[in-house]
């Protein structure tokens, strides 16, 4: 590999790592197509190359909200069961699909999460738990409520679980979601865990980037055993969209603008289109 | 489970400082002493550290990747055993499970 394929790796992988925190994405959902249309890196390697990416940085940021006791880490390891289960059965699915299959699913994946961000504001509402006599509620669900204290809001936020077989239901989307396309899975599990089982919006972040580390574990161990991890992209990658995410969470208070938010949608479908196209004409396999 | 909090977080810290220095390591030998590209393969881990040992920019890299991948697996191992050490064996069980799992999909993954 030339080095000046390694200075546009690195430097893909600080822009995918800083656009992917400031939007709240992750890594990989620019990692991989930047791999796949711009320097021609099999898909499946590519993917095995996301989910490293996804290991370092979820596992840089859960040191954080793990210290801060936001991350609610009993909740994180009962979806993570899920998560694990869903990335394994992902993975192997993945080793059985062509490249330019798996890149229909990721482009597909790609403009499903594009829409919301395209809306104006992507607020979340939370439905009230579902209505229980005391005794009623499951006792184990009971146990998963958390309190931390919020800087932002300056109070402590304490909080129960609803509707938790929904949340394992999620969860196990999110891992196959991973360990097919080499994506963190957030964009599934923090919309469901916020909306509809009473975990309060940055909770549910910290707790999905909590999780998603052992989910690309899950699925990055069977890329590793098909020798689908290619050193010098994966090196590159990861050092960048380490470096990359780091600088978007220093910035990410201080940039604001559904604008911006819009455009990166609108960007997001181009690369789709792009990635469903270049699949269809049999120029990726 | 303040001490495990801080143990978990210094894991996870550390793991990631440590991969991201050998990934970096890796990479500039590969430019003092470049050789023809290849994949990652399992192999032997000790051979795998004697050869990184010997400044192979590949095996450097690789063992940069593996620490990368166990951080995870030491966070799980690490509130496992606070989970049983606490008695809250609903959510000690429900650990051994992810384990249990981690090491199938290992299983699958390198047979």
């Amino acid at each position: 590999m030339a080095l000046s394929e390694l200075a546009l790796l690195v430097a893909s992988g600080i822009a995918a790592g800083l656009i992917g925190s400031l939007f709240g994405l992750g890594g990989g959902i620019l990692m991989v197509p930047v791999l796949v249309l711009a320097l021609k890196v099999p898909m499946h390697n590519a993917v095995a190359t996301s989910l490293l990416c996804v290991i370092a940085t979820s596992s840089a940021a859960a040191a954080r909200f793990v210290e801060r006791g936001v991350a609610n880490v009993r909740l994180g390891m009962t979806l993570e069961l899920w998560t694990v289960l869903g990335a394994m059965l992902g993975s192997l699915v993945a080793g059985l699909l062509p490249g330019n299959a798996l890149v229909i699913l990721f482009a597909s994946a790609m403009t499903l999460m594009a829409i919301p961000m395209a809306r104006k504001e992507p607020a979340l509402r939370t439905l009230p738990p579902p209505e229980l006599p005391g005794n009623a509620k499951p006792r184990f669900q009971k146990r998963l409520g958390s309190r931390y204290f919020d800087d932002a809001e300056a109070h402590e936020v304490s909080y129960e679980i609803s509707r938790l077989p929904l949340a394992m239901g999620v969860s196990g989307a999110a891992g196959l979601l991973s360990g097919l396309l080499g994506v963190g899975g957030g964009i599934l599990k923090v919309p469901v865990l916020t909306m509809y089982c009473s975990v309060p919006m940055k909770a549910a972040a910290a707790t999905s980037n909590f999780m998603i580390g052992v989910t690309a574990l899950a699925s990055s161990v069977v890329y590793y055993g098909r020798g689908e991890i290619s050193p010098l992209v994966t090196a590159a990658s990861v050092v960048g969209v380490v470096i990359g995410s780091r600088a978007g969470a220093q910035i990410s208070g201080k940039i604001k603008g559904s604008a911006l938010r819009r455009a990166f949608a609108v960007l997001m479908i181009v690369i789709a289109a792009q990635l469903f196209w270049k699949a269809l004409s049999g120029e990726i396999r | 489970m303040s001490r495990t909090i801080r143990a978990t977080s210094l894991t996870l810290r550390s793991g990631v400082v440590i991969s991201f220095s050998l990934l970096i390591v890796g990479l500039i030998l590969h430019y003092v002493q470049p050789q023809p590209a290849r994949l990652l393969k399992p192999s032997n881990p000790v051979s795998l550290v004697a050869s990184a040992l010997r400044g192979d920019s590949f095996s450097v890299i690789h063992f940069g990747v593996l620490l990368l991948m166990m951080t995870p697996l030491a966070r799980v191992i690490i509130l496992t055993i606070e989970f049983f050490r606490t008695r809250e064996m609903s959510f000690a069980i429900i650990s051994i499970g992810v384990l249990l799992l981690l090491v199938l999909s290992a299983v699958i993954g390198l047979s």
